[in-house]
């Protein structure tokens, strides 16, 4: 045997970070519907990475309400169980902004720029922040990780401040709204689903030059338009009345 | 002193019918050795890189050749400007190269075709160099020094006498993702990395293209893909290099699907190397 054949070659990773709102105002139905639809969507996204030749599919999941706190730092998928999140608090979605920051850094979560691919990041919160968010979401938005990252957000509830969840997307598009535990559901696993598949596939080309990541932002128009294209598709679901 | 390089086409390139983006040189005599890489940008952006990188390979050759010619004491060098002009002639001489050959093969339709507006009007303007965008990294073994250059991702990877590997040229943050800085870029003199070392001279120094790097990605499985080939090579240099060779098409398949290319420089150190197998090779090849 070739002796090169002994050293192992690794897929990339691409990491999923759940952010989610834990905060007293999603307790009940919310807690249970985020809870019930990750949970029930991990196997899904742990096939689609076992199946990819080109990445290794990592879940993270930061929850935030009167402090922040990694339930999950990124681990494989493949084999792992999601535990309940509970719900009771404030809303320190600045703090979660920050924590966010510090660990999309090659010496925390992404440690090689040759061995990730963008993140995908997905929020999900039914309210206002309760500390000063403003400072903290404008320098999460300078971070390069965060700029080439496919990011999309829930508003869960009508009480969901759409206006920071716009700001942390940096298009209206991406924001979904949910008004039923069902429609929440349906939306959590069509934006894990579909964000995994995209953000997981490699271009296999170097691409180089420029002033841009051109196959990150390719993945995130491809990704835009695949929200669209469900929006449309389920106009009906964004436009019941709140049932939270 | 001994030299190699290896290039592939990648599995990606082959499936779209693209030409292989990536060039290397290799050249050594008693008193040197140089290796040399360079990635032309994969994207349709880019569509005459595979140009571009072979002739920043070819010019950095010759450049090299007459640098080493023309220096008597390699020790003495002081850091930075003597490399900074070396990159300097690089740059220069790739830029003649390239307007040469856009001047000899104008644009073609289909080629313009592959752009967008924005591009396609910068390719009919005079900031048309990106077309030929490549990086470019190149080391030197001699028996006082150990130098490289390097601008752009992909990486240079040395292994000292003990047999500890290292990456003796610093890093670029710019390169991010498939973002990386170029020989075409307006500043690409500001963006060559250098190492220059006159002590603890690294015995084998590997320099390769990301296509490497983006199979094997972390740094311990990359150091074990080169202690693994520096072993093969003190076995049997020319057995090693077919198989390092025969190797690549399932690399780049199972691994980065992009077009690799690998250069190495080795030198023996005596009675300090490894029991002397290294010795043994270098003897045979100068017997």
């Amino acid at each position: 045997m070739n002796p090169l054949e002994a050293v192992e070659i690794a897929r990339r990773q691409m990491t999923l970070f759940f952010i989610v709102d834990t905060s007293g105002s999603m307790n009940g139905e919310k807690i249970a519907a985020v809870n019930t639809a990750i949970r029930e969507v991990l196997p899904e996204i742990a096939d689609i990475s076992s199946e990819n030749a080109d990445a290794q599919i990592k879940v993270a999941c930061l929850q935030f309400a009167s402090d922040v706190q990694w339930l999950f730092k990124p681990a494989d998928v493949e084999g792992l169980t999601w535990t309940d999140l509970n719900a009771g608090g404030m809303t320190v979605m600045g703090e979660a902004f920050n924590e966010l920051n510090k660990k999309l850094s090659r010496k925390e979560f992404l440690d090689s720029p040759t061995g990730n691919f963008a993140p995908v990041l997905f929020l999900m919160s039914d309210g206002q922040p309760t500390d000063e968010y403003r400072k903290a979401l404008d320098s999460l938005r300078e971070n390069r990780w965060f700029k080439v990252a496919i990011r999309v957000a829930i508003a869960i509830g009508d009480d969901a401040d759409k206006n920071i969840l716009e700001e942390f997307t940096g298009n209206s598009e991406l924001v979904l709204t949910a008004h039923t535990p069902e429609t929440l559901k349906q939306m959590i696993r069509f934006v894990s689903v579909t964000s995994s598949k995209i953000g997981s596939r490699s271009s296999g080309i170097g691409v180089g030059g420029g002033s841009a990541n051109p196959e990150e932002e390719s993945k995130q128009a491809e990704f835009a338009e695949q929200v669209k294209e469900f929006k449309d598709e389920n106009a009906d679901l964004e436009a019941l009345s709140d049932g939270f | 002193m001994f030299a190699f390089h290896v290039i592939e086409k990648g599995s990606s390139h082959i499936l779209t019918n693209k030409p292989c983006q990536d060039y290397a040189l290799s050249h050594y005599t008693k008193e040197y050795a140089i290796g040399i890489v360079a990635d032309g940008h994969g994207s349709d952006r880019y569509f005459r890189s595979d140009k571009g990188s072979k002739f920043a390979a070819e010019v950095t050759m010759i450049i090299l050749q007459e640098f080493l010619a023309s220096t008597k004491n390699m020790t003495r060098l002081p850091n930075g400007d003597w490399q900074k002009q070396i990159a300097a002639s690089i740059i220069s001489r790739w830029n003649d190269k390239i307007e040469q050959d856009k001047n000899g093969n104008t644009f073609t339709e289909d080629e313009l075709g592959l752009l967008k507006d924005a591009d396609k009007a910068r390719a009919e303007s005079d900031a048309w160099q990106f077309v030929y965008g490549t990086t470019l990294i190149a080391v030197v073994r001699t028996r006082e020094c150990f130098f490289g250059l390097h601008i752009g991702d992909g990486k240079c990877v040395a292994i000292d006498a003990d047999g500890n590997p290292s990456q003796p040229i610093p890093w670029d943050d710019d390169c991010f993702l498939n973002q990386t800085t170029s020989l075409c870029d307006s500043d690409a003199i500001n963006r060559f990395r250098f190492v220059y070392m006159t002590e603890n001279l690294p015995v084998a120094a590997f320099v390769a293209s990301d296509g490497v790097d983006d199979t094997y990605t972390s740094d311990e499985r990359l150091h074990e893909f080169y202690l693994t080939m520096w072993r093969m090579l003190q076995e049997n240099a020319e057995t090693a290099i077919n198989e390092i060779q025969s190797f690549l098409p399932k690399m780049s398949e199972q691994g980065s699907h992009d077009d690799i290319s690998i250069a190495g420089v080795l030198f023996d150190k005596g009675k300090e190397s490894h029991n002397g197998r290294f010795s043994k090779f270098i003897n045979s090849l100068f017997a």
